[in-house]
């Protein structure tokens, strides 16, 4: 429960509101996380939030950090050298496809790109045994983060990127429309792909609605799904979901698993 | 079956290759360069047009300041409806984002062949009331802002 200790070694402004720290140890790191886990972030005299980890390069770890409220407030503001406390790894990540699954299908929306950094790179090293092909949505272009990674991404052999957003003006060059428009047929087309799905719960609700249209089982769509946790060990109970405690049995879900999680918040 | 049947029989499965083939003899290709104008708002709207390649914005031009991007239309899917209903004037403009081909359409060509011909009217009709629907839902589902802040 005691946080390790952290200096900000970098930071890259990803859009107005959206920052990524890159941390690396003061003294001892905490165990390396896997794609899809979590950091609780101390703002030391503020305050802990749960952020996903955007980049894990060793013991440096990546968070990505959308300031809406004090505690992301100032982590988001905090500047190169600044130290935050590190609680984690924690929760259940992605899960990988096998040596001998097919193609893999990445869809954010928004901030959802970030934990799904960690997995894009572990998919694209995973070149070229699979194809990957990513589906990204924002509500406007300046929102879309990481675009560097895009950039380059679009360039590899292999992986496809095709970019959506809700609102543009006459300077995009791109798709205006929802990212579940970016999903067709040919998505799941040929050996049946694995999913990965993270954005806010409305996109990632339809996204997976219209996989499930497609064809693709349920159990092959896995969804990262966002609560409030405090603990982040299964003692609080703020992030309980029905039977489930989100810090411990997620986030990431498949969709046979999220989909009466989901149901039972709407009663 | 030609590119224009092929097209047209995607978008109208159930229809009869016969029917697809009468359809697809009023369809014209038409190529358009990055930010040729398909068509323009308020103009009468007398063709309309299924893409084959690139990409098109569907814009709206208001009073304050420059054309909005509604959506955006690619491969195989429909631009512009408001052929079908009176006025017969275009809603919306549309633009080539991108080198862009299309199978171009003569509305009042097509509205008379579906008059006199209830089957094929009944299937373009059913075609165009898809198009409506998925634009419908896409449009309620940006209202409630999917991309939202979260912490």
């Amino acid at each position: 429960m005691v946080p390790a200790r952290y200096r900000v070694a970098d930071r890259t402004d990803e859009s107005a509101d959206t920052v990524t720290l890159t941390l690396e140890p003061i003294d001892r790191p905490i165990p390396t996380p896997g794609p899809g886990q979590f950091s609780m972030l101390w703002a030391f005299g503020v305050g802990e939030a749960p952020i996903s980890l955007s980049a894990i390069d060793g013991t440096r770890l990546g968070h990505t950090v959308r300031a809406v409220g004090p505690v992301s407030r100032a982590l988001a503001s905090a500047p190169v050298g600044a130290t935050i406390g590190v609680r984690g790894p924690f929760g259940r990540g992605w899960c990988p496809p096998g040596d001998d699954a097919g193609p893999a299908v990445v869809v954010a929306g928004g901030l959802g790109l970030a934990p799904l950094r960690p997995l894009i790179a572990a998919l694209v090293a995973a070149r070229p045994r699979r194809s990957v092909r990513l589906a990204i949505g924002a509500r406007r272009p300046e929102d879309l983060l990481h675009r560097g990674d895009l950039r380059r991404l679009v360039d590899e052999p292999g992986v496809s990127v095709d970019l959506t957003v809700d609102v543009a003006d006459r300077g995009w060059r791109g798709r205006v429309g929802l990212v579940t428009d970016l999903l067709d047929a040919s998505t799941v087309s040929g050996t049946e792909p694995m999913a990965y799905v993270c954005g806010p719960e409305l996109m990632m609700w339809f996204t997976a609605r219209r996989l499930l249209d497609l064809g693709l089982a349920p159990e092959r769509i896995q969804v990262s799904l966002e609560r409030n946790m405090h603990c982040a060990i299964g003692w609080c109970g703020h992030c309980q979901l029905g039977p489930s405690f989100v810090c411990l049995d997620g986030p990431v879900y498949d969709w046979a698993e999220a989909e009466p999680l989901l149901a039972v918040r709407g009663r | 079956m030609n590119a224009i049947e092929d097209l047209l029989g995607a978008a109208l499965p159930d229809l009869p290759e016969a029917a697809i083939g009468q359809l697809a003899a009023l369809g014209r290709t038409r190529h358009f360069d990055p930010d040729d104008r398909l068509f323009t708002m308020d103009e009468p709207a007398e063709t309309f047009h299924v893409v084959r390649s690139g990409l098109v914005a569907v814009e709206v031009e208001g009073p304050s300041g420059g054309p909005a991007t509604i959506e955006t239309v690619g491969p195989g899917d429909v631009v512009g409806v408001s052929w079908l209903l009176p006025p017969h004037r275009w809603v919306f403009s549309a633009r080539a984002i991108e080198t862009t081909e299309t199978v171009a359409f003569d509305a009042a060509l097509v509205l008379d062949r579906c008059g006199r011909d209830p089957t094929l009217g009944y299937q373009v009709h059913r075609w165009f009331a898809g198009v409506i629907h998925r634009r419908l839902m896409a449009a309620r589902l940006r209202v409630l802002d999917l991309y939202g802040a979260r912490p």
